[in-house]
């Protein structure tokens, strides 16, 4: 299967990804409606039940980090874009996609950090109204501890192999230019 | 780069142009001109033997050396 190039799993990629941009994309303006009615329904409707505030605190931090990383995805995602357009047009050892992919790892490496916020926001108003005790609750930070993780290594194998990739630039260079 | 190509000169003395000489030596003239403009990053022996063959010269006469 043709790798590289028109009609090839590259072309096919930048589609996917394509698809992927759109659907995240719509995915972020429902988050964001939903998100809003919610928090405007929240304070509206300011009756004093148990730990009210509380959840209002938690549901406005994790819409804000779901929100951030949302968009930030996007920007990842469009980077891939550019990169796979590069490959289907068979421009291999372009020094624009050093640049993308260096873009790519530090845009992981801040969703990464918006988790660890969120995370570090998360446990200290739970604790501190006293819901910590719940299933739920530790399965939430467990979970965005997971994802800040995944999102931190992917951002340093990214760097990895773009130090890799540029290495090859430089080596395709001096092959070109030599007589 | 420091090591400096001094074709220019030796094809006055010679009274050669720079097309004749790509084509004896068998590189195309875009690479010469590499060459002459000092963009080159490496040269190959073979190449070198076949330009000073060409030009009736040392691989000195051809490359300098001058510090930055």
């Amino acid at each position: 299967m043709k790798v590289l190039g028109e009609k090839s799993l590259s072309s096919k990629v930048e589609n996917g990804l394509k698809i992927l941009f759109c659907i995240i994309a719509f995915i972020d303006i429902i988050t964001f409606i939903v998100c809003a009615f919610n928090l405007f329904s929240n304070f509206t409707s300011m009756s004093m039940v148990e730990n009210y505030l509380s959840k209002i605190l938690l549901e406005t931090i994790i819409s804000i980090v779901i929100l951030s990383t949302g968009i930030v995805a996007l920007f990842i995602i469009y980077q891939f874009i550019l990169v796979f357009k590069n490959l289907r047009e068979n421009k291999l050892f372009e020094s624009n996609n050093i640049k993308y992919l260096r873009n790519v790892s530090r845009l992981s490496v801040v969703i990464s950090i918006l988790y660890i916020c969120c995370l570090v926001a998360t446990s200290i108003i739970l604790r501190q109204y006293g819901m910590f005790d719940t299933l739920n609750n530790i399965l939430i930070e467990t979970l965005i501890f997971v994802f800040a993780i995944v999102f931190l290594v992917f951002g340093v194998g990214i760097k990895i192999l773009n130090e890799i990739y540029k290495k090859a630039i430089e080596y395709k260079e001096e092959n070109e230019f030599t007589i | 780069m420091s090591i400096i190509v001094n074709i220019d000169v030796m094809l006055a003395k010679r009274k050669m142009s720079s097309g004749e000489l790509a084509e004896k030596v068998g590189i195309t003239p875009a690479n010469l001109s590499i060459l002459k403009n000092n963009k080159a990053k490496a040269i190959r022996f073979s190449t070198l033997e076949k330009i000073c063959e060409v030009l009736e010269c040392k691989p000195g006469d051809i490359l300098d050396y001058e510090k930055k």
